[in-house]
């Protein structure tokens, strides 16, 4: 009975149903890649039938015909259209609409639609950043911006890049660009503490910019040429990085998590002489018996593990974001690496019916850099590296007692260097701020922005008595700490103005006053002789123990507070758009600063642009779906020199204790003011068949004067240099950049594209007067080789020319050959010529990606060609005399013609090599399991699994261990460009990792 | 609207404008430092400066690689530094030579401080003194060497240009004058104290000056400078016999010569007149001087750098007695094997074992340093080396040795020669052989006027004196071991770094640079 009045229930349920075929009620969820979509608009096509989704992404609409379509839209994600026909559950998933997206570039105290920019500025996304392993931001664009080329120092992790944005327009001082995160104009200067050279040379600068954990970028905004640039005024020259950092989003509250573990090996290697081999080709006195291989002995397979956690939401009244990660870097040489923590979190909160808009993010970095004895600019008596690889393979590291061979101050035991020298960094850096926003009319905003960076940093280096180099032998041990504080606050208001002036001319206008301080102070504490204890770690932590604190020499004690640098600044920008198809831009940016000198206290820093939106004019083809022309000039600056150099001061030189000496510390320059860029640049952007194919092109010339150098003074002055601006001296960078994206395919299921770019930049010194032999940097390290100059700027020449003899080859004796360029017979300093720059004439960057169904493929990779590295570890270690006087080298010396003993290896061409490479840098592969499929729950978005390869391989012609190098070598100063000096190997590594999104 | 515009803009910007002063923090301006730091400090920065001459990278190369006595050959991968000591040695120096740029640079900071010294409010005569004898010492150098000096007076602002410019031929009359005028006023000192500059150290400099005077006034108009010979005028000599007189007062020859170079030299030497103080806290690098010269596998370890030239190693008469020539040394031989003076042949260590070539171990060959070398090309073991300062092995980096400007032997050998210059051989002979008979020597029968240069070379060698000693008798341009040619007399001065030269008008580039 029972189940005949189901069956006949269920019959009339169906004959209702059907009979209701024409207005049944659908519903479903809409997602987006991350999940469920609240406020999602579902119309019923044509009609005004219509609802949008609730916070968890649900909606339901009513009497939907069977042959009706739904069109489900989201602001910035593609819309879809879906044929209801009998489905009474319809689930979307809304994809990115990569064009909405990139609308919106920001340019410095504001945001403007990518489409209506006129100015050079590209944005970079988070899913288009460089795979694998990135401590530091601007590693992640390497390669993907034409005109930016970032050179990474070395291998070494934490190492610091150098980031050149259309050339180096200075020749002394930074020509980093200028970072600003989320809103705060950063010091891209060193934060982390240095050390007195306690025997084993200086060190390479730690990255500043590694307290930024990579995953909280968003996006990241270039601004290249002065149009966009000058909003920042007397910083500008450079170009400046905007980096965005990631907000949480309106809707349910999401969890990621990422693990990733990453194995790394050294890519690329000297060939050197085995034991059997080099036994063979040296004196028999050379021959100890043993067989080793010291390299192989420094390095190791590095693991590096990176974890990273962060949490967010948001509602109509604001938003949050929390993020937590923990990096553990190991290098591919022994006792080196990076550990770092990174938390932030930022919460933004709407008040008064959304007229008031709070901000606040704070982001906290703990970074401890683990350093072997390595060093820039080690002399004869070598660091870790080049003692391990100069070491004679067939004598042996240890004693018959097990204690280390000591071989001499020169040749130190690269084992007992591992163990008995140690070297930490220890740097934590906390960036906040705070912003208020008010809306006083509908045009009008006010907004007041209050930022503060502060970084402290610790090193401890200690080395054991034990350590058998000369300065630690004779000392009974040192150990050296040095702290480093540095803060940088910022305040800021700005006003900004929209309007519509008519119906065809809108204005956009901002005026703003902002005021920076910068301050940086330290010290160091050196001592020495520690009695019977050897353990170094013990002398870094009870440095009072020491029995001797040196009042002179490299090892004396320090205390530094520079003078303060105060910036303050008046600006303002306005934005003239007529009939959506013309648009100006003006820029003024007045800058006064505590470090200019007296007469020069404030610069004024103007641009003007303009764009011309060719695609809205009727007479354009309708195939392109993007054209548009721009043109702009504009002045800019660069303050890259210390406070206080505007005067003459006066300190007191510690030795001899309170009694000290008068110490002249700068000789002023009361007209001293930042160097002044004039750049001019001409672009399209193009998009063709709805953006399949689009890309960018733009022209530029920038002429820096006033370029600022450190001069030597009118003798007798108490100091040797004073900083100055060069009157007549200009440097002038031109070139092209190109980039293209080509959507090959661009399906639901599959999707391939292609992206290039490539940059021709040249840089050039003209009209330098007072410098007959040029501006000279470069400094060459090594046996035989103080003093010595490999690279200058001269009138004329592209800078960081090479100014070097010209080796010919050996003559009957074996003795090097160079072109006797005056015919004067003699080989001397005036026979050096100019053999190329360090400067490359082209940067290439491609990648591709390519999507099919739940699988997702990445490659990019990067090159750069028309430039000369110059091989000073080469030049210091490997040569015929080497070998005969028991040093190891690279196979490639035993069959040269040069003499066994006696020639020199004075500096000339004949180290200096081609520094052309294209690098496959990443390469990433991996698979999506999606939520609610594959046995997945649902409260699982998705979970992707990878697999990253970075540095697969480097086509070269270059010797050393990679191309893509830039040691410390600077003279008096100036910075030198593509010198190779026992710089850290570089990894090839494999990354293996999961995200899990909730 | 726009009121409410207007007027909120100016709020804003009327309110925040900051002060753009400089904070110096650990700096001071000049006004400041006169309040708060005194002259002892003002002055030690010039007396600390005069450490820069044990610097092996500066002015004391200049006096000696270009001489007779000293070379730095470049063995295979080693000392080749740029070409800059092979071009000491054959007289091809540039402008770009990084050890004429720190020469000049180091000179002139020397003379900065000791001139910005003497303006120092509460600054006491004999302080004022010694601020004027630490000029006119660095006065002399920059005229020997670069033939121009600019000066500024006391207390004038270092941002505009020097308001004094001397040519050669003003210069050295002008220190002369300033130096006179002020020598009542130094203090009186002995050995014991010569790292103050006295009356004893202000009348050794005279006597220095007024001997080399007639050099710097024979320079052309136009900076030119004179091979020679040149006219020393009996009045000059006159002054410069009294001059010396006055400043051996209370000094005495030491009879065992190597322990005026000893690390506790200025301890025990009586012959001190001018010295540069060092402690195994403070000090200059004078470890260089053995470390410039000693081979890797001696104690202590060296550079293998810089050889003595068989022109030094003929000038010797009397090597079998002359103790300057060789001499072993208590707690120098018998801790290391090595000796003072000259070292050639096969060295030993101190147990009298044979010392090997690199990289040591039965072998290796033999460590013997030969009277032979090639300034290009050596190996390891060529040259003959020198040991004059000793190594201090109870701090090896920090050597206790005090640096001598002026000595008792050099003086007496300034007398010596002004003596001879006048014609009076016989006195000049005296002196020579007191000390030669002090040394070991055997004492000469007679002489000549070339006996006091060479005599000069056996007492002072490889003390940065023979430079200037070799232009004052006409020898500097000519042929050397390893300089086979006669060099132009350009090169008689150094030029004028190109730096240095453009900061400052004033200066004009030597002939012939």
């Amino acid at each position: 009975m029972k189940n005949s009045l189901l069956k006949s229930l269920l019959t009339f349920l169906t004959v209702l149903i059907t009979g209701f075929a024409y207005s049944q009620n659908v519903s479903g969820t809409v997602s987006d890649s991350s999940g469920p979509l609240a406020g999602a608009s579902v119309m019923v096509k044509g009609t005004t039938n219509g609802t949008s989704t609730d916070i968890d992404g649900n909606f339901t609409i009513k009497n939907v015909g069977t042959d009706a379509v739904l069109v489900f839209s989201y602001i910035g994600l593609t819309t879809q259209e879906v044929a209801v026909g009998s489905k009474s559950v319809v689930n979307v998933v809304l994809i990115d609409d990569k064009k909405e997206l990139k609308e919106v570039v920001v340019i410095g105290y504001g945001s403007v639609k990518r489409k209506d920019a006129t100015g050079a500025v590209e944005s970079i996304k988070s899913e288009n950043f460089n795979r694998g392993i990135n401590t530091s931001p601007e590693q992640l664009l390497q390669g993907k911006s034409a005109g930016v080329q970032v050179t990474a120092g070395s291998g070494e992790p934490g190492v610091a890049n150098t980031v050149r944005i259309r050339g180096n327009s200075s020749i002394r001082s930074g020509s980093e660009p200028l970072y600003v995160i989320d809103g705060i104009p950063v010091s891209s200067g060193n934060v982390s503490a240095g050390t007195n050279d306690v025997g084993i040379g200086s060190q390479t600068a730690r990255n500043p910019l590694n307290f930024i954990n990579p995953s909280d970028i968003e996006s990241m905004e270039i601004l290249k040429d002065a149009s966009a640039t000058a909003i920042y005024g007397s910083r500008g020259a450079n170009g400046v990085i905007i980096i965005v950092t990631k907000r949480g989003k309106k809707g349910e509250g999401r969890v990621t998590f990422n693990s990733s573990l990453t194995y790394s090996k050294i890519a690329r290697d000297y060939n050197l002489l085995n034991a059997a081999e080099f036994a063979k080709n040296t004196p028999a006195a050379n021959n100890f018996g043993s067989n080793v291989n010291a390299f192989d002995e420094i390095l190791r397979t590095a693991i590096t593990k990176l974890y990273d956690f962060s949490f967010s939401g948001g509602d109509e009244k604001g938003t949050y974001r929390f993020s937590m990660s923990h990096l553990d870097q190991e290098g591919i040489i022994k006792n080196t690496g990076l550990e770092k923590y990174n938390a932030s979190l930022n919460m933004t909160r709407s008040l008064f019916d959304g007229k008031l808009k709070l901000e606040g993010s704070i982001t906290g970095a703990f970074v401890k850099d683990e350093a072997a004895a390595l060093s820039d600019n080690i002399g004869a008596e070598g660091d870790l590296l080049i003692s391990a690889l100069k070491w004679n393979p067939t004598r042996s590291f240890y004693n018959p007692d097990g204690s280390y061979v000591f071989v001499s101050n020169n040749q130190r035991n690269p084992l007992d260097l591992l163990d008995n020298y140690t070297d930490f960094t220890e740097t934590n850096r906390i960036l906040g701020n705070f912003s208020a926003n008010y809306k006083i009319t509908k045009e009008l905003d006010y907004k007041v922005n209050i930022g503060v960076d502060f970084s402290n940093s610790n090193r401890g280096t200690g080395l054991s008595k034990l350590l058998g180099i000369d300065s630690a032998r004779n000392r009974n041990g040192i150990a050296a700490k040095s702290n480093i504080t540095r803060s940088n606050y910022l305040i800021e208001h700005t006003l900004n103005y929209n309007t519509s002036l008519s119906s065809v001319l809108k204005i956009s206008a901002l005026a703003g006053y902002s005021f920076q301080k910068f301050e940086n102070k330290g010290n160091t504490v050196v001592g020495s002789g520690f009695g019977s204890i050897t353990d170094q770690n013990f002398y870094i932590n009870n440095i009072t123990a020491a029995t001797s604190y040196d009042v002179s020499g490299n090892l004396r004690q320090r205390a530094f507070n520079d003078p303060s640098n105060k910036l303050q600044s008046y600006f303002g920008r306005a934005i003239l758009t007529y009939d959506n198809k013309y648009i100006f831009s003006g820029i003024i940016r007045a800058d006064g600063s505590s470090k200019f000198g007296a007469n020069n206290k404030y610069g004024y820093f103007p641009a003007l642009s303009v764009a011309w939106k060719v695609d809205q004019e009727s007479f354009v083809p309708k195939v392109f779906s993007d054209l548009k022309l721009r043109g702009g000039w504009g002045l800019t600056g660069n303050q890259e020199f210390p406070a206080g150099a505007a005067s003459d001061l006066v300190g007191i030189n510690n030795t001899d204790g309170p009694n000290g000496a008068l110490e002249i510390l700068n000789v002023g320059n009361p007209d001293l003011k930042w160097e002044q860029t004039a750049q001019i640049n001409v672009g399209i952007d193009f998009g063709i068949l709805n953006n399949r194919l689009s890309g960018t092109v733009d022209l530029y010339k920038k002429t820096t004067t006033d370029a600022l150098l450190q001069v030597a003074t009118a003798d007798p002055a108490g100091f040797p240099t004073k900083w100055a601006n060069l009157s007549d001296a200009k440097i002038v960078s031109q070139g092209i950049e190109i980039s293209l994206n080509y959507k090959i395919i661009d399906k639901e299921n599959i999707s391939w594209s292609f992206g290039g770019n490539i940059a021709f930049n040249s840089s050039k010194v003209e009209n330098l007067k007072g410098f007959p032999t040029g501006i000279q940097t470069g400094t060459i390290s090594g046996q035989g080789l103080s003093g010595a100059i490999a690279q200058g700027h001269f009138d004329g020449q592209d800078t960081y020319t090479f100014n070097l003899l010209q080796f010919q080859g050996f003559d009957n004796n074996g003795n090097s050959v160079y072109e006797d360029v005056d015919k004067n017979g003699v080989i001397n300093e005036a026979d050096r010529k100019f053999s190329g720059s360090a400067n490359p004439d082209f940067n290439v960057g491609l990648n591709t990606s390519f999507r099919y169904k739940n699988w997702d493929f990445n490659a990019s990779g990067y090159g750069a060609y028309g430039r000369k590295i110059y091989d000073n570890t080469s030049n210091a270690l490997f040569f015929k005399g080497a070998l005969t006087a028991g040093n190891n080298v690279p196979s490639s010396i035993v069959g040269t013609a040069e003499a066994a003993s006696g020639n020199s290896n004075a500096v000339s061409t004949r180290f200096l090599q081609s520094g052309d490479f294209f690098r496959l840098a990443n390469v990433e592969l991996g698979y999506n399991f999606i939520g609610g499929s594959n046995g997945f729950p649902t409260w699982i978005r998705s979970i992707r699994v990878f697999v990253t390869g970075t540095n697969l391989f480097v086509i070269t012609p270059y010797k050393g261990f990679d191309p893509e190098v830039n040691s410390n070598k600077q003279f008096r100063g100036i910075p030198s460009s593509g010198i190779d000096y026992a710089s850290y190997p570089r990894a090839r590594a494999f990354t293996f990792g999961i995200n899990v999104n909730l | 609207m726009k009121i409410k515009i207007i007027s909120l803009t100016i709020l804003l910007f009327g309110l925040s404008s900051c002060d753009l002063d400089e904070e110096l923090n650990d700096s001071l301006t000049i006004q400041a430092s006169n309040q708060i730091l005194g002259p002892t400090q003002a002055l030690k920065s010039a007396y600390n400066q005069l450490w820069s001459f044990q610097q092996t990278d500066f002015q004391f190369m200049l006096q000696e690689h270009p001489s007779d006595e000293m070379a730095g050959p470049t063995r295979g991968g080693d000392w080749d530094d740029n070409g800059v000591w092979r071009s000491l040695h054959t007289h091809t120096w540039s402008p770009d030579n990084v050890r004429v740029i720190s020469a000049w640079e180091q000179l002139n900071k020397g003379l900065y401080f000791a001139i910005n010294a003497q303006s120092f409010p509460g600054i006491t005569p004999s302080q004022k003194a010694q601020g004027v004898f630490l000029q006119c010492l660095y006065t002399f150098y920059i005229t020997d060497l670069f033939g121009q000096v600019s000066m500024r007076i006391s207390g004038e602002s270092v941002s505009g240009l020097p308001s004094i410019q001397l040519k050669r031929t003003e210069a050295i009359d002008y220190a002369i004058n300033l130096l006179e005028a002020q020598l009542p006023n130094l203090p009186d000192g002995t050995a014991m104290t010569a790292d103050v500059a006295s009356k004893n150290a202000g009348n050794a400099l005279l006597a220095k000056m007024y001997l080399n005077r007639a050099v710097y006034k024979a320079t052309d108009a136009n900076g030119m400078p004179q091979i020679g010979p040149f006219t020393f005028s009996t009045t000059d000599m006159d002054k410069v016999i009294s001059y010396s007189d006055a400043a051996m007062v209370g000094r005495s020859l030491q009879t065992n010569y190597f322990e005026n170079f000893a690390p506790n030299n200025g301890e025990i030497s009586n012959e001190l007149i001018f010295t540069s103080k060092n402690t195994n806290q403070v000090g200059g690098d004078m470890h260089r001087f053995y470390f410039m010269t000693l081979h890797y596998n001696q104690r202590p370890g060296g550079w293998n750098g810089f050889v003595a030239l068989t022109d030094l190693y003929d000038k010797f008469d009397d090597k079998a007695n002359d103790k300057r020539f060789s001499s072993n040394i208590t707690g120098l031989t018998n801790v290391s094997g090595l000796t003072g003076g000259f070292l050639i042949g096969q060295q030993f260590n101190q147990l009298g074992v044979k010392i090997k070539e690199r990289p040591g171990g039965p072998t290796a060959p033999d460590l013997v340093f030969t009277q032979n070398f090639t300034l290009a090309n050596s190996t390891e073991e060529k040259g003959m080396r020198i040991v004059k300062y000793q190594p201090d092995y109870s701090s090896l980096e920090r050597a206790n040795n005090d640096f001598i400007f002026l000595r008792l032997s050099d003086v007496m050998l300034i007398k010596a020669e002004a003596q001879a210059r006048k014609g009076n051989l016989a006195d000049a002979l005296t002196i020579i052989n007191t000390i030669r008979t002090t040394r070991g020597a055997a004492a000469l029968p007679s002489m000549v006027l070339k006996t006091v240069l060479d005599e000069r070379a056996r007492e002072l060698y490889w003390e940065g004196h023979r430079r200037q000693d070799q232009i004052r008798f006409s020898t500097f341009n000519q042929p050397v071991q390893e300089r086979s040619t006669t060099t132009d007399r350009h090169v008689l001065i150094f030029p004028i770094p190109l730096a240095n030269l453009a900061a400052n008008p004033n200066l004009k580039q030597n002939p012939g640079y």
